[in-house]
């Protein structure tokens, strides 16, 4: 790589950095769940996926695009990691201000624990707002596939998490290596209880 | 001294994580069931603070929680004055509930709920559940989230306003529409309880 092709890298790197730093920025001023009051739109928060055992790229020129999911796309993505590993699904949006606060524990979490926990991510955000969705993802150190809700309107989707789930965000759900479910938690997670039912879904203590 | 120091902590500690797993598991009102908190205080922004049992009509109660900042709230507020029109059309007493007592210092301070209710023109009731005391009694989880009572006050629909938040011109199923449609007519609520993204209730 010449010093030219070099620091156009790193230019890059550094305006990425500084507009995911200015969404998480934004995302963390704005209390509670809210944008303000500006956040009227007219179009559909998600895309309908095609099919339900497919999932479809969304946003290929990011670096790390999300998939949209559905609720029998869901079930498989658990499904797969039974007997492998235990599995712990987020749904959060860069709009919804603790998902943004919590998620960096996620993902320290999942970092420390690769060959222990899947952590799938599952975005509620809304169509016009996922260039700044992929951006936190990136920010946020992000390097696995993680998913888009296909059809914010389906009501398959919210048992799929958990019966126990009306929509609130953030939502998580931790599963055991065996497919037993740990937790169904509706709200903010902090790492400590994070670590506790990692530590229960793996039978052994998180890494930190 | 030191066993009491010890008892304490060990109480402490069973409060906390007998508080954890009442988030964790917290259920929301079952179809059926009766108004719960209905003598708690509700705080309008105008006027007296009145009560859910006062709020209620002849025909039934319609509790709505909501915030100023949500955006599914944002989406969703469009439609707000014609269902609280339409409810109190049929007698159904209607109040859209501020929850978010973990807001309130800030985005849903009174003053902030007075400047968003009149700048989006609300005409019905808006208020204060101080210390989210009737949320809690719901198992409300977020907003917007819809509670409806006949009138013996039993919970009839819970759930989701209807299945487009952007675009009301798009909507296939018009769940809470539907719903005051069946409790005006005397029918069983064809969808009883739905789903929907929304925004945790700031507790």
């Amino acid at each position: 790589m010449t010093r030219r092709q070099t620091k156009t890298t790193a230019l890059t790197a550094t305006i990425t950095t500084a507009c995911a730093t200015a969404a998480i920025a934004a995302s963390v001023l704005l209390t509670g769940c809210g944008r303000g009051d500006t956040a009227t739109s007219t179009e559909n928060p998600a895309t309908p996926a095609p099919t339900t055992a497919e999932t479809t790229p969304v946003a290929p020129a990011v670096s790390l695009p999300m998939k949209t999911v559905d609720a029998a796309g869901l079930r498989q993505v658990i499904a797969d990691q039974k007997g492998k590993k235990a599995v712990v699904v987020n749904v959060w949006a860069t709009y919804c201000a603790p998902c943004v606060a919590e998620f960096p524990h996620f993902v320290e979490m999942a970092q420390a624990n690769r060959d222990d926990v899947e952590v799938v991510f599952v975005s509620a955000d809304f169509p016009e707002e996922l260039a700044k969705a992929q951006d936190f993802l990136t920010s946020q150190g992000v390097d696995w596939q993680t998913y888009l809700i296909a059809d914010a309107s389906d009501q398959d989707f919210f048992p799929a998490l958990s019966p126990d789930w009306t929509g609130g965000m953030p939502a998580t759900l931790i599963i055991a290596r065996d497919g037993q479910e740990v937790v169904f938690h509706d709200g903010e997670m902090d790492a400590a209880t994070l670590a506790g039912h990692v530590a229960t879904a793996t039978g052994q203590p998180a890494q930190h | 001294m030191r066993f009491t120091k010890s008892l304490t902590m060990m109480a402490a500690a069973l409060l906390i994580t007998v508080s954890c797993y009442a988030k964790d598991k917290m259920q929301p009102l079952a179809i059926g069931a009766a108004a719960p908190a209905t003598d708690a205080p509700v705080a309008p922004l105008e006027g007296d603070s009145t009560t859910l049992a006062d709020i209620a009509g002849e025909g039934g109660l319609l509790v709505i929680f909501s915030c100023n900042t949500c955006p599914w709230v944002i989406k969703w507020q469009d439609r707000y004055n014609e269902i609280a029109a339409a409810a109190k059309a049929q007698g159904v007493g209607v109040v859209y509930l501020n929850s978010n007592e973990g807001q309130r210092a800030k985005d849903d301070s009174v003053a902030a709920m007075k400047a968003h209710a009149e700048k989006f023109g609300y005409d019905f009731t808006y208020a204060v559940d101080k210390d989210h005391v009737i949320a809690d009694a719901f198992g409300a989880t977020k907003t917007p989230d819809v509670f409806l009572f006949d009138k013996d006050l039993k919970l009839v629909y819970r759930g989701a306003i209807d299945d487009s938040a952007n675009d009301k011109g798009a909507v296939k199923a018009a769940y809470l529409a539907d719903a005051l449609a069946a409790l005006k007519a005397g029918t069983a609520v064809p969808v009883a309880t739905t789903a929907s993204l929304g925004c945790s209730i700031k507790r």
